[in-house]
């Protein structure tokens, strides 16, 4: 298409710049045509997406076999060889090919979205999905989902520019391809815009709900058409017969509380050392985390190579002791935070499961044999750790209790999952006050805005800036003649009446306006009449503060009524009172940090 | 008035060509969406038939080797090659169970158990997996656990068959409960299968020695009996029947049951044939000293009185062999209850059965004595002291 042509359809498009005498009505027209191109988009982002992230996980697989065999083991030569020429690559192709596919998706698709519009270039869509596959095929220590989510993200940004959105559109498409390609990835349509929406977008928006749903349905959808409705991971039969087992699964939280601590502090610490090297040393990096991971692949724990699914799986069916689930979670957390700490594309999800799966499976395996009376599988204990991590590290307590949901297809287990999460998730907060992903971003020397932090973020409302009822009230019937006598000529001429409507409704006029009022208008014209139908916006003490500032403009002084009795003044709302609540805020905001 | 009414028209006429514009625009767009997708669909679905065509040939694979190496007792390699296998066949049921046998049969005692408790959990009423839950337990000593899976395994499902595996399951349940010294609850399990169980003489044989393990004679000899009268000219089956009959003390089931062995397998240089011929004159022997409460009572008491002879031989042989002083004091009073003995005839002792009792007593006793004193006899007095040692059976 030439940029003529995109010029003239912009044209059409975005009307308000064409000053016509139909602005109006195409205006309309193009907000309803918006709506629905935007709704139908949704599902043809979600539709794509699912088939890429299908694509991507062959991939994934594919690369696997043809890399490291179909049956990795210990001391096979490959698993040495395969992630350290792996990592060659990525590096070549991450330095020259394509700079913007390092780490893991997350931070860049909340980059997308709140610093480049949305924009995710094509040729960043392509590298992650070859560099991610390559890397992760090949046993680096990452997953696949954090990708999928930019994958998602991409193609979301592509399909809106090339349809010719507004700008406003286009940056929430991101996330919106964002929970498709993650929904995708997890079989977890729940879990996916729950993610998005605690992670990239910070907080619930109408406006984009309904899209993402759709997206995220379209996609799992599609997934599920691939590769069968079975939930991600084969979960045995949950049971929590006796409430006394809870205990066991708050040791869980705790244990879990402590290992997103040791991993959340080694990716914190040696990523930003790797990454200070210098170029050269930076393009080694990959290969040598690779060499790393296939070491301890090939001295006897090929395990944690790779996503790592098959082993989730096996601990899930209670197939190891715990002394070799330990040591596979202490090893995940090693090799992971080699391989991402790297640069090497891929994501921190499913590593993030697998630490949890492994703890929970131990815990358990430790439980049944010292309680015997514990009636939970070690299946539930390695599926309720998986929640653990996924709430302690990535931070994301709500995503983390829908995605056990989601993956176990079984509501017994969620008085497991919330206790254990809570408590994981709150010595995490404690013990590692920033999240991990805000701490990748600071790395970064991005500035995005921290969601968790959105998150509990209170707006302050009307009632915290309320004042008392003022004096200077008038009855909106009074004739002229009888305000007169309720008003003070000697007062400043910008007091401010507040008069009470006969319909319930308040209306105000300044202390100057209401003598020239009376000085001409005849005496025995009711106050009402000479203000005309103008009315205050109705506001109520609970309504958000900010509520308050469009019409403070047009009214000086708000009159703020009670909900429980129709016109019933509770107090005022100036500009002053505003102003002075939101510095408070700001003040307590910087004692805080 | 028409300068401003050709306006509006004009303007109309814009809008509703703007507005068909994007309509026409819109199609545009979303036809090409639609044809891109359908390219990758296209794409996609090959792709994938390809690939799951070749992870299900991994599958096979990787699962044939497994099975291979388990057949060639080589648990540990059909471990690795089962667990490859299941990587590539996520949930395929007998495979998983393949990886559960080879864990149990590699000696991986828990994670075997583990792994079979999880399958459990997806199928608690299958009876395979309880059966190796059960020699699970065993093997990690909760034999409590064992009974109780043993008894989910009878009752639980089972593929083919099963009947012949709940029976087979059962026996071996019969088996764990004998070795735990539940002989009550085998015997129980034992007459549950015999009650179920077809004309199959060889079933009849096992349950017999089961049943002769449990200490129920009266059963073990109703057993042996079914056993040889479904398979009247299996000599096998005769010769166990006889060899525990005489060692009970049943000598006339024994006598014919090596009989009929003997007959059946014919004249034979082969030991075990000879064994049993010389178990069947033994036993007919047997019946011939024994004193049957049934014979005629001068018949009764003159058997009596060759049994008083054979003892008191017996004794005086022993005695022969003892210095004066060193004569144990057992033998010693044997000896003096002897003098009585020696004053009885047929006739005072066909109408006094407490004599006969008395006298029966003393030739058992003097058996008894004198093995101890004198270690173990030969030819009839061997066979008195073993009819001595099942005087009971022998009596019922």
């Amino acid at each position: 298409m030439t940029e003529q042509s995109h010029s003239r359809w912009r044209r059409i498009l975005h009307p308000e710049s064409a000053l016509r005498p139909t602005e109006a009505e195409l205006s309309a027209f193009a907000s309803l045509r918006g709506e629905r191109v935007f709704l139908l988009l949704s599902i043809f982002i979600g539709i794509i997406a699912g088939l890429l992230v299908v694509s991507f996980r062959m991939a994934i697989e594919w690369l696997s076999v043809l890399l490291l065999g179909s049956s990795p083991g210990p001391h096979q030569g490959r698993l040495l060889v395969a992630p350290a020429l792996a990592g060659v690559v990525i590096a070549l192709l991450t330095r020259f090919v394509f700079p913007q596919v390092r780490g893991s998706g997350v931070n860049q698709t909340k980059a997308a979205l709140y610093i480049h519009n949305g924009y995710i270039s094509f040729r960043t869509v392509i590298g992650k999905f070859l560099l991610a596959a390559l890397a992760i095929g090949s046993g680096h220590s990452l997953g696949p989902e954090d990708p999928s989510l930019q994958i998602g993200a991409g193609v979301a940004s592509l399909v809106s520019r090339r349809v010719g959105l507004t700008r406003e559109k286009l940056r929430i498409f991101a996330p919106i391809g964002a929970a498709a390609g993650l929904a995708a990835a997890f079989n977890a349509p729940i879990s996916a815009i729950l993610f998005v929406i605690e992670e990239v977008i910070g907080q619930w928006s109408a406006a984009v709900l309904g899209s993402i749903v759709l997206s995220a349905v379209s996609s799992v959808v599609v997934a599920r058409w691939f590769w069968g409705a079975e939930p991600m991971f084969r979960i045995p039969a949950v049971t929590l017969r006796d409430p006394r087992e809870l205990i066991a699964y708050a040791v869980l939280g705790v244990v879990g509380g402590v290992a997103s601590l040791l991993f959340a502090k080694a990716l914190s610490v040696l990523r930003p050392m790797l990454r200070r090297q210098p170029g050269w040393n930076q393009m080694l990096q990959p290969a040598v985390a690779g060499l790393l991971v296939g070491l301890i692949g090939y001295l006897g724990l090929p395990q944690v190579m790779g996503a790592g699914y098959q082993t989730i799986d096996a601990a899930i069916h209670a197939e190891f002791a715990w002394k070799m689930l330990l040591a596979l979670a202490i090893f995940k957390i090693i090799t992971t935070t080699l391989s991402f700490s790297s640069g090497t594309p891929g994501g921190m999800f499913a590593p993030t499961l697998f630490i949890g799966a492994m703890l929970g499976a131990a815990v358990g395996t430790l439980e049944k044999a010292y309680v015997p009376h514990v009636t939970g599988s070690v299946g539930s204990y390695a599926l309720v750790g998986m929640g653990v991590l996924f709430a302690a590290f990535l931070r994301a307590p709500l995503t983390s209790v829908f995605m056990v949901l989601e993956v176990s297809q079984n509501y017994t287990i969620i008085l497991p999952v919330i206790l254990a999460n809570t408590i994981a998730y709150l010595m995490s907060r404690s013990l590692q006050p920033i999240p991990i992903f805000e701490v990748f971003t600071h790395q970064d020397g991005l500035d995005l805005p921290s969601m968790e932090e959105q998150r509990e973020e209170s707006d302050p409302h009307l009632e915290d800036a309320l004042q008392p009822v003022p004096t200077l009230l008038l009855e909106g019937d009074w004739p002229l003649d009888a305000v007169r006598q309720h008003v003070d000529a000697s007062r400043e001429a910008d007091a401010y009446y507040l008069v009470r409507c006969s319909d319930g409704h308040w209306s105000g006029v300044t202390h100057s306006a209401l003598l020239t009022m009376i000085r001409e208008a005849a005496g025995d014209t009711t106050l009402v009449e000479q203000l005309g139908p103008e009315r205050m916006p109705v506001l109520f003490p609970d309504l958000p503060l900010w509520s308050a500032l469009t019409h403070l403009g047009r009214w000086p002084v708000l009159a703020i009524t009670s909900r429980a009795r129709r016109g019933v003044l509770v107090g005022t709302i100036t500009q002053q009172a505003v102003l002075s609540r939101y510095q408070k805020e700001n003040r307590t905001h910087d004692a805080e940090a | 008035m028409s300068e401003i009414s050709e306006r509006f028209t004009a303007d109309t006429a814009s809008l509703a060509a703007t507005r068909r514009k994007l309509m026409v625009w819109d199609a545009f767009a979303f036809l090409s969406l639609t044809l891109v997708l359908l390219v990758l669909l296209a794409v996609t679905l090959l792709l994938f038939r390809s690939f799951t065509s070749h992870r299900a040939e991994l599958g096979r694979r990787w699962s044939s080797r497994g099975q291979a190496a388990l057949t060639q007792g080589k648990p540990e390699q059909a471990i690795g090659a089962l667990r490859t296998a299941l990587e590539y066949a996520p949930g395929d049921r007998s495979y998983e169970l393949l990886l559960a046998q080879s864990l149990a049969e590699a000696g991986h005692t828990e994670e075997a158990w583990n792994y079979f408790e999880s399958l459990w959990e997806t199928e608690p009423g299958n009876g395979w997996i309880n059966l190796q839950l059960a020699r699970l337990a065993l093997r990690r000593r909760r034999p409590d656990d064992a009974v109780n899976l043993y008894r989910a395994a009878i009752y639980g499902t089972w593929e083919g068959d099963g009947s012949v595996r709940r029976r087979a399951v059962r026996l071996e349940l019969t088996e764990v409960l004998l070795q735990q010294g539940h002989k009550e609850a085998a015997r129980a399990e034992l007459l549950v299968i015999a009650g179920n169980a077809d004309n199959d003489p060889t079933l009849e044989l096992t349950l017999a020695a089961l049943m002769a393990r449990t200490g129920d004679g009266t059963e073990t000899l109703r057993l042996y009996n079914r056993a040889m009268q479904l398979a009247p000219h299996d000599a096998t089956i005769a010769a166990a029947a006889g060899r525990w009959a005489f060692d009970a003390g049943y000598y006339a089931t024994a006598a014919k049951a090596l009989q009929q062995a003997s007959e059946t397998a014919g004249r034979s240089h082969d030991p075990a044939a000879n064994a049993v011929m010389a178990l069947e004159a033994n036993a007919e022997r047997m019946l011939a000293l024994y004193p049957d409460e049934k014979l005629p009572p001068p018949q009764r008491a003159e058997r009596l009185l060759q049994l008083r002879s054979i003892g008191h031989a017996r004794l005086t042989a022993c005695l022969a062999t003892q210095t004066g002083a060193e004569t144990p004091t057992d033998l010693t009073l044997l000896n003096a209850t002897w003098t009585t003995m020696q004053r009885q005839t047929v006739h005072t002792l066909q109408d006094n059965p407490a004599a006969q009792q008395a006298m029966l007593q003393l030739v058992f006793d003097t058996e008894r004595i004198t093995q101890r004193v004198c270690g173990a006899p030969a030819g009839d007095d061997a066979l008195l002291l073993t009819m001595a040692q099942h005087r009971q059976t022998v009596e019922e």
